[in-house]
């Protein structure tokens, strides 16, 4: 499949797409008009008059439908002297032109819907796509494997040098870490639960500002009168109910690691990270290597107890892109994680010295940031619940003591050609970055700062910052000298 | 192969904070200054229409607040434009490009040519009418990763982006 006559004809998508975008364009408009929809059978069966609403409905199931039918008709895809042409819309026509070697991921998601037609939808990400939507909606499952094998083929830059034979030896792929079901349990006990329950409660909120019209007035005014009930309650009911709550967010975060986490597998290919996994909607996503900037890993609290983390792969990209190519890995066991790291960077030696950063910055943050915002929230407690006014009290000192664990868990390393940086107030938070990825470098100085020789140097990278902040003016000013003779006397790609 | 694995001497390295920066053009003072001028205006306005035609704060006292506080909001960007006026200054290194900028928060960009992905030269209104020009560089990925020099005189400005220009051209595909 993989010549190169089959990618330079347009071809269109498979028949699946046209399934796949009108369910999508349905649920889009079914999710959009619900209460519309909601309201109507509900004045249907309370009037008999109809008339309105059906035309409405019509009329958003036409403008709805009918470009969605048009994307697939005029959906052409190719490739043409090393870019990846995508011809879309009759109307307004776009032809999105990816330069092969621009392209830094690609990415092969496959729906539930999508698997029953064993089909995948592609899509590619290259650096400052933020607005491009370069995707194919649907092609068969093999003619994506092979399109993604042979871009890849194209795009990778040769890595054997000039005048050497070259021998090409095809190096297997190696799965590196594959959780289990105790490790999936393990991240959902140790999940953070109060996402699920902020989600429950967006989800309940939501849901009722929407149905709050349609639903009977006596169950609207129970609602309004829950707060004044839950207050008259007994102390036992309020404890349920919160347990019940608490019960639900963990039953919420479980569905929601084995729904993403579920079969998932991490390989190390030959140009990159092969990720993938997922109960209903499958995805696999190939990191290259060489798009990574920084690296990144986590361990609340507890996971930190029982040695488990989260690696981030920070790679390239625009803000969507680097939302899609931010993989989160589950780490079972702090072993694991050098081997994840080698591939873009030896540990640092844990031998070389710490450094740390200036107390100053625990005065400055509760002078600039925890008071004013003890006042305020004191003075709209005051006016407002008189009788939680106390509550404000507590707040100063709880933000102070956020400070200074900032202050006293922050240390960083500096090697020849790496930062580390350790950070987390009670987990671990570890930043990885090699100074070649860095684009640009800040030296930021407050007048604070500037009074006091101190400064905070920022490192930007194609796929975000990276802090150092307070250390002395010194440090930053030989940290920013030595990191631009990094940067601009190596010859190492960073993208 | 030969290997080598020379010492670094960090004291000698090039050092940002010894370089000579430029200060941006005197007459980018009068465009900020202008455009001081439209803000203030246009606010003022905005606020006295709100004031009228919004019943509730149809009232002296709302009068009082609302014209003490443009003023002094009004009053910190004269000065604040006039204080950060004087750190805006830039240099060229062989290497990189170094912009200075900010009043209480200072700060000094650096960005190597050879992460620059393109550049461009755009001028406002008031830049035009003081032959004046700002430089853009981006780099790859979010936009937060590139830094726009204001105030340079236009000529210097295209000087600039040719110079980039040039030294990011792929080998081979330099422009003479």
């Amino acid at each position: 499949m993989n010549n190169h006559k089959l990618w330079q004809e347009p071809q269109r998508q498979s028949g699946a797409a046209l399934i796949i975008i009108l369910y999508k364009a349905v649920w889009q408009m079914l999710r959009t008009i619900w209460p519309i929809l909601l309201l109507w059978i509900w004045r249907k069966s309370a009037t008999g008059n109809t008339d309105r609403y059906q035309w409405m409905a019509l009329g958003i199931s036409v403008l709805v439908l009918v470009p969605a039918l048009l994307r697939f008709i005029f959906f052409r895809f190719y490739i043409q002297n090393g870019q990846l042409i995508i011809k879309q819309g009759a109307i307004n026509k776009k032809t999105i032109t990816l330069p092969l070697d621009k392209i830094q991921a690609i990415h092969i998601e496959q729906s539930f819907l999508l698997r029953l037609f064993n089909a995948a939808k592609v899509s590619f990400d290259t650096p400052g796509s933020e607005k491009m939507e370069a995707r194919i909606d649907a092609i068969s499952m093999e003619k994506a494997a092979a399109l993604r094998a042979y871009i890849l083929d194209q795009s990778a830059p040769a890595t054997i040098e000039e005048g050497e034979p070259q021998v090409l030896q095809p190096v297997p792929e190696r799965v590196v870490l594959q959780p289990g079901l105790k490790d999936l349990l393990k991240l959902s006990i140790t999940n953070n639960h109060f996402e699920a329950l902020g989600l429950l409660f967006g989800f309940a909120l939501s849901l009722y500002d929407n149905v709050r019209d349609i639903i009977s007035n006596q169950l609207a005014q129970w609602f309004e009168r829950l707060p004044e009930e839950m207050a008259q309650s007994s102390a036992i009911l309020i404890i349920t109910l919160l347990l019940l709550l608490v019960l639900a967010a963990v039953v919420i975060s479980t569905v929601r690691v084995f729904l993403q986490y579920f079969n998932y597998k991490v390989t190390q290919a030959v140009k990159g990270w092969k990720i993938g996994g997922g109960l209903i909607n499958t995805q696999q996503r190939l990191v290259p290597f060489n798009k990574i900037q920084f690296l990144s890993w986590r361990a609340n609290w507890l996971r930190k107890k029982i040695n488990f983390y989260i690696l981030h792969l920070n790679a390239a990209g625009a803000e969507d892109v680097k939302k899609k190519l931010q993989v989160s890995i589950p780490i079972t066991n702090a072993a694991f994680l050098p081997v994840m790291a080698r591939p873009y960077y030896e540990m640092p030696d844990a031998a070389l010295p710490v450094y740390g950063i200036q107390k100053a910055f625990v005065y400055r943050r509760t002078i600039i940031v925890a008071i004013p915002i003890t006042v305020i929230v004191g003075a709209v407690l005051y006016f407002i619940l008189a009788n939680f006014f106390w509550m404000s009290l507590l707040l100063l000192p709880y933000l102070v003591f956020n400070y200074w664990l900032v202050y006293k868990k922050f240390s960083f390393k500096l090697t020849a050609d790496a930062l580390q940086i350790n950070k987390g107030k009670l987990g671990v938070h570890t930043i990885l970055l090699k100074w070649v990825k860095v684009q640009q470098v800040q030296v930021q100085q407050s007048l604070y700062q500037q009074r006091h020789q101190l400064a905070t140097i920022y490192f930007i990278t194609a796929a975000g910052n990276v802090v150092l902040p307070y250390i002395t003016l010194k440090q930053a000013l030989q940290i920013q000298n030595y990191v631009l003779y990094k940067i601009e006397s190596s010859n190492e790609g960073w993208l | 192969m030969e290997f080598y694995n020379a010492v670094v001497e960090t004291a000698l390295l090039p050092k940002v904070e010894e370089t000579t920066l430029q200060p941006v053009a005197p007459e980018y003072l009068q465009v900020l200054r202008w455009n001081w001028r439209i803000t203030a205006v246009v606010s003022l306005a905005a606020m006295a229409a709100a004031w009228y035609f919004i019943p509730f704060l149809h009232s002296q006292q709302w009068a009082i607040i609302l014209g003490s506080g443009w003023f002094v909001i009004t009053a910190f960007r004269w000065l604040w434009i006039a204080q950060s006026f004087k750190r805006k200054a830039y240099a060229m290194r062989q290497h990189d490009i170094i912009y200075r900028s900010g009043w209480i928060i200072q700060e000094t960009q650096v960005c190597p040519f050879n992460r620059i992905q393109h550049c461009s030269v755009s001028s406002g209104l008031f830049e035009r009418r003081f032959g004046l020009a700002s430089l853009s560089l981006y780099t790859a990925g979010t936009n937060e990763a590139d830094f726009t020099v204001h105030g340079l005189d236009e000529a210097t400005a295209i000087t600039i982006r040719d110079f980039i220009l040039q030294k990011i051209a792929p080998a081979g595909n330099e422009q003479s």
